[in-house]
């Protein structure tokens, strides 16, 4: 298979196959770069591998995962996303169609964020060498004037936002990679989140502190390195955070705890605290964003760490969590 | 005269500090006629004594023999030392000239002589639920640093009137040096708490609260170390409100009956449960249960009993408190024990009907001590008030060791000059309190025993994702050491004989452990010695265990893991009528998801649990092993299954089937449990054998079951001949991990 060489070969892929597939998205020119026009202002921009296994899952795939996940980074800086471009690493061996549909869901997610994809590139590596697909983007976003965002700018009695229920994503994962079907309601949460973030930016740019998307490692691992970072508390109240019931007894059976397991369609924001109940209730006003609640409250101690008080009146350390948790019932 | 005088150093070791101890030894002294000193040094107490012979050695068995009630001797050395012409007896000032291992003591109940003032209406401390004195009291709960002085302890905040002054600066009196003594001028005092306004102070509100209670109210109750939840044990309707407003569903409820009459007519009592009901730590003494308390004790034989351990608790049965009372910590579900007031009228808002608080502030959570009789013998089962902190063995360690314990009912365990201090169970580490209390512990130790981080050894659990293998990356340190879990039961236990160097066979069965090579160990033999090291011999087969600790929590869940592979019936069917859960359970299984490999003990018994009828979700930890075991009790003997190799496959088949043929379930339960015992005594006596040792160690949880020893002594120690040790200083759950883990390091801790 000589289609990713380069030469030739390569650019038939592109202009014959690829870009056709992306649709409406495309919008590059086949150069070395692509060059951009955009404005005054300040950029924002990331990169991300995605590597997820499987390829396909119940609410969503690779290709759609692979948009998302870089424009929901780049509004985690505030920023709408300006462009895209995107590399594909495929395994020698894999269905063309399987390639073909993710190109396709690409462009289509690329669609519904509203980013054009400007560029990008192709490789094959020889079969048991990948997951049969890899699939990288790098974003360009522009930051909404105004927006200033970062730990150093949250302070103790600030207050933690979150986007809607948690956990769908992680547990789809996790059952589709067994083939378990447990749950018809059970589907990944991928989606943009910009249209949801924007608002709140625009409605009080100020008041909005921190953002993050709580992806591996789920709201714990998002959470903690905030606290660690600030040298805070952050305090959850477990009755508030939203887990939809499936999930929630999927985690049961499963022995994990939600606040643990990835997300790729929710954010966490720190807001100033008197701006809090308004900026909730613009974001459940907007299609979307009607799961989103007030789970939190940043305190000063203790120094670093998340905690979560149970609805019995106690309360338990969030870990951050490194890998599987094991089992530590004696 | 002056030629035929003789003269004797003392030293004695153990808690002698903070327990009256010189005064004692100089009433003793002055009582035989006989000069010289009595002082604290850094290691306990020094005793200089001089005069005639003969009464030398009376004092000398008379101190041996009748210590002051509250002291724990570990040791006393004599040695002849020359006359130096003392002529008085006198109380020397501390000196300071070793590292210090002197022992904090545990809180002490009230004294006769206390009890007597409490009672006398013409006393100055009558009906004051704050006296006590050199030989009784609070201890470890009001410490706040050392030395043990009273600036150092929570009464700093209540100067003492000149009566009490006085009586603490007499050494003749006996409150010479009594850090906590107070009395009802100057010291603190107690009110009755209700919809949040004071109703009552002083006798009055202790008079009030007996009566919420006799009218079948929730009070909450400050004692020693924390709150309890109290309500009448014989209100049926009290006792289910109790359980309702604390999310407790069947957990056993303790006791604390009135006077050891009371308690004779509650419980069972032989003369070890007596002897450890009136031992000064007064702990909750498990015994089989004689009155039937409807909502109390349901679905075991056994029941919890203590005696009133602070002049309050007294106090509030002389105001006529219905007798007994349920004694619960005041908590809800199984976090630890509310100690702090503020917390305490926040958290138990909703729950009690009303708070009897003392002002006096308690330091430090300490929890009530469980213990039971096992050959005879007060074992623990949680081991913490009255008992903890305190030496419980001695470790060649010469460098000091800290064993920080598993995350599950954790306790630390210091070394220091070779003496193995065991701290109070701290409760399940994950929750915020138990943390501040572990890393409270650590911090306070360290600095009592002034420990060089330069020269400490960390000893902790090898399991990745416990907390105090994260918290012992954090501490400086020497060196660091983890300890397989199921070698820290085994040598727990080795610990507590001294048996560290002896060949021995190893028996550990329990939950959950992470084993060396990564998979969840439960049933496992080891061979060797603690000292040259324990080698893994044989263990169960392994099977899966989906979902990990919710398999835990739900036996259905376990069986899937174990009956994966076999050829089952279908289990939803009677007489087995599994829950979806179990087909759910089944799919993980199948697919691999959220599977770990495991040769759990405590998820075998889960399975047969599930198999003979518990297919409900646990509310309590071991609940569904103790409901097995309960089946059992009720059936008559019979053989055990075919357990092979500990294979557990034939055994489990065997259920099922007998199952299916309608075999009476207490049958089946004892079946199993027998050919658990068959196998761990085969398979013992076998590596016994070919290690040339009788000896076999035995720990872990899932002996807390009572009729698995019993079957164990029957198949082990009669039948093969072995030598079986098992636990009593230390629990023989998780609560001794730390204990172990100190021992095994103790070999690391020479160089
Ligand atoms: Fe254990
Ligand atoms: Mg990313
Ligand atoms: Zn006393
Ligand atoms: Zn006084």
């Amino acid at each position: 298979m000589a289609d990713g060489a380069g030469g030739k070969a390569s650019r038939r892929l592109v202009e014959g196959t690829i870009v056709p597939l992306l649709g409406d998205a495309w919008k590059g020119t086949l150069a070395d770069s692509a060059v951009l026009d955009i404005g005054p202002g300040r950029l924002a921009m990331t990169t991300d591998a995605f590597v997820v296994r499987p390829l396909r899952f119940p609410g969503g795939s690779i290709g759609e995962l692979a948009v998302n996940g870089t424009v929901n980074d780049l509004a985690m800086a505030g920023a709408g996303p300006v462009a895209l471009v995107a590399a594909l690493v495929i395994e020698e061996g894999t269905a063309v169609e399987t390639v073909e549909a993710e190109l396709r869901a690409l462009g289509e997610a690329a669609g519904r964020a509203g980013v054009p994809v400007v560029g990008g590139d192709t490789k094959v590596v020889e079969h048991g060498k990948g997951d049969g697909l890899y699939v990288s983007t790098t974003g360009l976003g522009r930051v909404l004037e105004g927006v200033a965002l970062g730990p150093d700018r949250v302070r103790e009695g600030d207050r933690v936002l979150l986007s809607g229920p948690i956990g769908d994503h992680g547990i789809t994962i996790l059952l589709a990679r067994g083939e378990v079907d447990l749950e018809a309601d059970l589907r990944s949460d991928s989606r943009p989140v910009w249209p949801l973030v924007r608002p709140l930016l625009e409605e009080d740019p100020g008041a909005v502190r921190w953002l993050r998307d709580p992806t591996r490692g789920g709201v714990a691992s998002a959470l903690n390195e905030l606290a660690r970072d600030r040298g805070l508390a952050v305090v959850l109240e477990e009755a508030a955070i939203p887990v939809r019931e499936p999930v929630r007894g999927a985690c049961e059976l499963l022995g994990l705890d939600p606040l643990h397991v990835a997300n790729e369609g929710q954010f966490l924001a720190v807001v100033a605290p008197g701006a809090a109940d308004r900026l909730l209730d613009r974001l459940r006003s907007i299609p979307g964003g009607e799961g989103a609640a007030i789970v939190g409250t940043l305190r000063e101690g203790p120094a670093r760490a998340v905690l979560a008080e149970t609805p019995y009146g106690g309360t338990r350390i969030v870990d951050l969590l490194e890998g599987d948790p094991l089992p530590r019932i004696c | 005269m002056p030629d035929r005088r003789e003269a004797l150093r003392i030293e004695v070791r153990g808690v002698v500090q903070g327990v009256g101890f010189r005064p004692a030894v100089d009433r003793l002294a002055r009582s035989f006629g006989l000069a010289g000193w009595v002082s604290n040094d850094s290691r306990g107490v020094s005793i200089h004594v001089e005069g005639d012979a003969g009464r030398l050695e009376a004092f000398a068995s008379a101190l041996r023999d009748h210590p002051p009630p509250s002291a724990r001797i570990v040791e006393i050395e004599r040695r002849p030392v020359p006359a130096e012409g003392f002529e008085t007896f006198e109380i020397r000032a501390s000196t300071h000239d070793h590292p210090p291992v002197v022992l904090i003591s545990p809180d002490l109940p009230p004294c006769p002589d206390c009890l007597e003032e409490l009672e006398d209406p013409r006393d100055r401390r009558h009906r004051y639920p704050y006296l006590n004195c050199s030989a009784c009291g609070p201890r470890y709960s009001i410490i706040t640093a050392l030395p043990y002085d009273r600036p150092n302890t929570t009464m700093a905040d209540w100067p003492m009137c000149e009566h009490c002054r006085a009586e603490y600066e007499d050494p003749s009196d006996r409150r010479y040096h009594a850090q906590p003594t107070a009395c009802p001028r100057c010291g603190p005092g107690y009110r009755l708490i209700r919809d949040g306004v004071d109703r009552a102070s002083g006798p009055e509100a202790v008079a009030r609260a007996a009566a919420l209670l006799q009218e079948g109210e929730v009070v909450a109750i400050k004692g020693v170390g924390g709150y309890h939840l109290a309500c009448s044990a014989r209100d049926e309707a009290a006792v289910r409100r109790l359980r309702e407003r604390k999310y407790r569903k069947e957990k056993p409820f303790a006791l604390m009956a009135r006077d050891l009459a009371s308690a004779e007519r509650l419980a069972l009592l032989d003369d070890p449960h007596r002897s450890l009901l009136l031992d000064p730590a007064r702990p909750i003494v498990l015994a089989p249960a004689r009155a039937s308390l409807p909502g109390v004790a349901e679905g075991t034989d056994r029941i919890g009993v203590m005696l009133p351990y602070a002049p309050l608790h007294t106090l509030l049965f002389r105001a006529g408190a219905p007798d007994p009372l349920v004694m619960t910590s005041a908590n809800r579900s199984s976090e630890p024990i509310s100690y702090r007031d503020d917390d305490a009228l926040r958290r138990l808002d909703g729950i009690a009907d009303a708070f009897l608080v003392g002002d006096r502030p308690i330091a430090r959570r300490v929890e009530d001590s469980v213990v039971e009789v096992l050959g005879g013998r007060g074992t623990m089962i949680r081991r913490s008030r009255g008992f903890a902190p305190g030496v419980v063995c001695r470790l060649r360690a010469p460098r000091p060791i800290l064993a920080l314990g598993a995350d599950l009912k954790n306790c630390i365990t210091l070394v220091v000059s070779g003496q193995a201090i065991v701290g109070p169970h701290l409760g399940d580490l994950g929750d915020r309190e138990a943390d501040l209390a572990f890393e409270q512990s650590i911090r306070d130790w360290l600095a009592m025993y002034e420990i060089d981080p330069a020269a400490l050894v960390v000893a902790h659990d090898a399991h990745p994702g416990y907390s105090s293998t994260r918290f012992a990356t954090e501490i400086p340190c020497h060196r660091r050491l983890a300890v397989q879990h199921h070698r820290a039961h085994v040598a727990s236990v080795l610990a507590e004989t001294g048996e560290l160097d002896r060949p021995v066979v190893g028996v550990a069965l329990d939950g959950t452990g992470f084993g060396d090579d990564g998979a969840i160990w439960g049933f496992e033999f080891f061979e060797g010695s603690v000292a040259g090291g324990l080698r893994r011999a044989a263990h169960l087969r392994a099977a899966s265990l989906p979902g990990g600790d919710a398999a835990a929590r739900f036996p259905v869940q376990a069986a899937a893991g174990f009956l994966a592979g076999l050829s089952v019936p279908d289990l939803h069917e009677p007489p087995f009528s599994f829950p979806e859960r179990y087909t759910q359970a089944q799919l993980l299984v199948a697919r691999q998801v959220r599977c770990f490999p495991t040769t759990s003990a405590g998820r075998l018994f889960d399975t047969v649990a599930a198999l003979c009828g518990f297919t409900r979700p646990i509310s309590y930890e071991g609940q569904a092993a103790i409901w097995l075991e309960q089946q059992a009790l009720g059936a008559r003997s019979c053989a055990p299954y075919p357990f092979p190799g500990l294979d557990y496959r034939p055994l489990l088949e065997s259920v099922i089937r007998d199952r299916r043929s309608g075999r009476d379930v207490g049958e089946i339960a004892l079946a199993f449990h027998a050919a658990i015992a068959r196998a761990v005594a085969d398979t013992a006596a076998e590596l016994a054998q070919r290690l040339g040792t009788p000896l076999v160690a035995i720990s872990g949880g899932v002996f807390q079951n009572r009729l698995l020893r019993l079957l164990l002594d029957s198949y082990a120690v009669q039948e093969r001949g072995l030598i079986l040790r098992f636990n009593h200083a230390v629990p023989t759950n998780d609560g001794g991990i730390s204990l172990g883990q100190a021992a095994i390091a103790s070999g690391l801790a020479v160089g």
